[in-house]
């Protein structure tokens, strides 16, 4: 039985026969012709496995670019606004390079609470590190950087994971190794692109495209005596055609995500019966074909994160039995983190529409409505 | 050729040196097939002249094209976007509006800047991106549409 090299090498010997080898320099082109389809036979893989590393090679440099701009920036911001007595680079490199280990979940019985202690741990281990790094900074100057270095913290972890699966791709030369990351790159891209654009933003506190839920809820709260009801979180009440409106947000202008969870359960707990609905406003991820700052209604507790906050949400309405309606600000992920775009600034007046709107067909007057603003509220007071 | 960075030895970040020896290599065969090309055209051996020619052009071709690969490989290190960020300020008072740039220390619901105009407290009211144009929306829909 012939083997299947054999079989090819006759067949392009015989579609070489095609062109006539009158001189030698056509019999040399044959040669090569032919040579080179055998070649690609056994090194067909090789070559692909090769063409990838580099194009992995050439988007690595990319994102090492990116890592370094990010950490610069947040020497630099460091310096300018906390005014340090010391160099901070030492400390921004230890916070780059700092872990969250998250619970087991072989036993997944109170894993929330076990998830919710470590966070609570890291941010006031981030939040006193960015204190020592920056003493001159404000409260929400503080919070800002934190968002910064957390941002040049993500890169960091991007280029390393995407340069572990280079150096292993190279060292084996495992086209199923490589292929891993050369398939979601494009992907992590776009990731990675939305994080290298929240550096301009955080660097000087401008709002960003998360940002939306708390604008909406700093629109209907603004001029209202506001107060703060949990940790980096504040509420207002209002009226709105006879019923008692509710707000919170994170306290801005800090770049904080503050705790919803706890704020809606403080704010169920002092109204108890009263309240009929809580509309939560979050940004949320838009698919392609659809239109940034579109502005979608549904059921349910919109927010994103780990899913602490949304679980904390979620017990709080069950034990009061209040249902939960959501309005979502579609944006692209390139947007999340980026300086708020003008699409996106208007469509939060289009969320405080919808917000009024559920209020009036959900509830009736006399009856009270908790409006949760979900989002980073950095560049955005109350 | 190479840079070390962070421990790890990849390649600079212009063209590599097995890049830049192959790019030479192709030269100096092509030359040759041009030399080669031209003899024969003297000789009048036509068919033979125009093999090598076909030969030295594709050559010098494949030096182009891994030349700009690589260069644009160069361009693409660095890409931190840019955004124009404008701030409008309102006097609530006499209705004076400021549209500038964004600067440090501005955010939405600010309201400690005198007005200029009377004896108000001017707000900010809105910090956003300049509005896309119709080509940079239409570029960005293209490049999703092809991806």
């Amino acid at each position: 039985m012939e083997s299947t090299s054999t079989a090819v090498i006759k067949l392009f010997l015989q579609v070489g026969q095609l062109f006539q080898t009158d001189n030698e320099i056509q019999t040399i082109i044959q040669i090569i012709f032919s040579l080179s389809f055998i070649l690609y036979i056994f090194y067909a893989q090789r070559i692909q496995t090769m063409t990838m590393l580099r194009q992995v090679e050439g988007t690595l440099r990319k994102v090492k670019a990116l890592r370094d701009e990010g950490r610069q920036v947040s020497i630099q911001t460091i310096k300018e606004i906390g005014k340090p007595e010391k160099d901070p680079t030492p400390g921004v490199e230890r916070f780059m390079e700092s872990f969250l280990i998250t619970p087991t979940s072989m036993d997944p019985a109170g894993i929330v609470d076990k998830f919710e202690q470590l966070l609570n741990t890291r941010e006031e281990t981030f939040e006193a590190e960015v204190k020592a790094l920056a003493p001159a900074a404000s409260d929400s100057e503080i919070d800002t950087l934190e968002n910064l270095l957390e941002a040049a913290l993500a890169l960091n972890v991007y280029y390393k994971v995407i340069r572990h699966y280079y150096l292993l791709g190279k060292k084996t030369m495992n086209i199923y190794v490589i292929l891993q990351i050369h398939m979601v790159l494009p992907l992590i891209m776009r990731e990675i692109e939305a994080y290298s654009a929240a550096l301009l933003a955080f660097k000087q506190g401008m709002p960003i495209g998360d940002g939306v839920g708390a604008l909406t809820a700093a629109k209907l709260m603004h001029g209202q005596q506001w107060r703060r009801i949990a940790k980096e979180t504040v509420a207002a009440e209002g009226s709105f055609e006879g019923r008692k409106i509710l707000v919170m947000k994170a306290e801005g202008p800090g770049g904080t995500v503050g705790k919803p969870g706890d704020a809606i359960r403080i704010l169920l707990e002092e109204h108890k019966d009263e309240v009929k609905a809580i509309i939560m406003v979050d940004a949320a991820g838009k698919l392609e074909g659809e239109m940034n700052g579109e502005v979608a209604e549904g059921i349910g507790a919109a927010i994103g994160g780990t899913g602490v906050e949304k679980f904390r949400i979620e017990e709080a309405a069950k034990d009061f039995n209040v249902p939960l309606y959501a309005v979502a600000i579609k944006q692209d992920i390139s947007a999340v983190v980026a300086p708020l775009e003008e699409e996106l600034f208007e469509a939060t007046d289009k969320a405080v529409e919808a917000v009024k709107r559920i209020v009036n067909e959900k509830t009736k007057e006399g009856e009270t409505v908790i409006v949760a603003g979900i989002g980073n509220t950095v560049g955005i007071a109350q | 050729m190479s840079k070390r960075s962070g421990g790890v030895e990849y390649s600079a970040f212009n063209i590599s040196l097995i890049t830049l020896l192959a790019i030479a290599l192709i030269g100096v065969f092509s030359l040759f097939a041009i030399y080669q090309g031209f003899q024969s055209y003297n000789n009048r051996e036509m068919e033979q002249a125009y093999y090598y020619m076909l030969i030295g052009i594709f050559g010098f071709a494949t030096m182009g094209f891994m030349f700009f690969r690589s260069k644009t490989l160069v361009k693409n290190k660095l890409d931190l976007p840019k955004a124009e960020v404008l701030t409008t300020i309102e006097c609530k008072k006499c209705g004076y509006k400021i549209v500038r740039k964004f600067e440090r220390g501005d955010y939405i619901f600010k309201n400690d800047i005198a007005c200029s105009k009377c004896d108000g407290m001017m707000t900010i009211t809105r910090v956003h991106r300049k509005k896309k144009t119709e080509k940079e929306l239409e570029k960005e829909f293209s490049n999703t549409w092809q991806s």
